[in-house]
């Protein structure tokens, strides 16, 4: 299970941070491998908060290797 | 016969080490008007703190009205990395420098894969997840040894993260019996956001796990892809009056609130104009919950 949910965590991130449409992004979303729950559960976005997560991501994301540049 | 009436709960601020906060809040501590501090422990582990800061956060620790709010713990985040390891020595060290009546974290996760943070968001409630959370929860009240909490989500996906979160965040909580700060600005993004009404939102919520309120503004955001208007959970601009409103109502509801804590992010009061709307905006909620009182 939390291999699972580790890939669903880290895939969505992923996308969300190289996002320029949410329109693009929903798809790619429901595109990706996941187990059913997820997809499921990506069934439920609605795409107006989607673009919000997105935004969010891109302003306050910081990958491993920013925190470890001197 | 007797009616007993409750305490009023305590009014205080969250801190921000900033200048600007500085200048804002002064008039309020100078005249005693903060009676509990608030302070996101984990924002000042990397930061040099002004003394100002340090003389306050002793100040209240001494007096036993310190709460500690924790931002980037990622409850749920699938993947244990070795940054929420550190994060919980980090959190014992913390809790040996100052006394913290409580601690309290956020609902929801913001790290995973490469990334160490991002957003806090929410995960749909299964058996797998809420074990998950459980045993997150069991480290934090073990590093902690005070009693912990969780803040409910402004961030949702969609009808189905409102709809959970207050199940998910009630089965968290009786895992530990922790207790529940209950974020009313968050509740207003969801009542607007997912056109609910404050009552039945309210009422998914173990509102007898309330021990701590947090009110604040926020701002609008226009949605690209449809020409609705999002609310935002910024922290950066007046308190609305929908969610003095919904102080009213949860203070009825709620019957072991013990603070009240007005929420303001640092570097937005830069104005004498502002300074000015968030101290009325602090009078407001003493007069409603001293009104409760009677």
């Amino acid at each position: 299970m939390t291999k699972d949910l580790a890939h669903f965590q880290s895939t969505l991130l992923e996308i969300l941070a190289a996002s320029t449409d949410a329109d693009g992004l929903l798809l790619q979303l429901q595109q990706e491998e996941f187990s059913q729950q997820w997809t499921d559960y990506i069934a439920t976005f609605e795409l107006p908060m989607v673009e919000v997560a997105a935004e969010l991501v891109r302003k306050w994301g910081k990958r491993s290797a920013d925190v470890r540049k001197p | 016969m007797f009616k007993r009436s409750r305490p009023a709960p305590w009014i205080g601020l969250s801190l921000m080490p900033t200048p600007d906060f500085f200048q804002a809040s002064q008039p309020l501590f100078e005249a005693g008007a903060v009676q509990v501090l608030e302070w996101s422990f984990d924002m000042g582990w990397e930061a040099d703190l002004p003394d100002w800061v340090t003389h306050l956060l002793e100040f209240y620790s001494q007096r036993d009205r310190l709460l500690g709010h924790g931002v980037t713990y990622s409850l749920l985040s699938a993947q244990w990395e070795e940054a929420q390891d550190q994060w919980l020595k980090n959190l014992q060290e913390e809790c040996k420098r100052y006394r913290y009546r409580h601690i309290s974290e956020h609902f929801g996760w913001m790290a995973a894969g490469n990334f160490v943070q991002s957003a806090p968001l929410p995960l749909p409630l299964t058996a797998d997840t809420l074990r998950l959370g459980c045993d997150r929860l069991n480290c934090l009240a073990a590093a902690a040894k005070v009693p912990i909490g969780l803040e409910n989500l402004a961030f949702a996906f969609g009808q189905r993260d409102v709809e959970e979160q207050g199940t998910f965040l009630d089965q968290l909580l009786a895992h530990v019996q922790g207790f529940l700060v209950l974020d009313l600005h968050n509740l207003y993004c969801q009542i607007h956001n997912f056109q609910q009404s404050p009552e039945a939102l309210l009422k998914r919520y173990p509102l007898h796990r309330v021990r701590e309120l947090h009110i604040s503004g926020g701002s609008w955001s226009k949605s690209a892809s449809s020409d609705s208007m999002i609310r935002r959970d910024t922290h950066d601009g007046p308190v609305p009056e929908m969610v003095f409103e919904l102080l009213a109502i949860a203070l009825q509801h709620c019957s072991h609130v013990e603070a009240v804590i007005f929420e303001r992010l640092g570097h937005t009061l830069s104005t004498e104009t502002e300074q000015q709307q968030w101290r009325q905006d602090f009078q407001r909620i003493q007069q409603i919950v001293h009104q409760r009182r009677r």
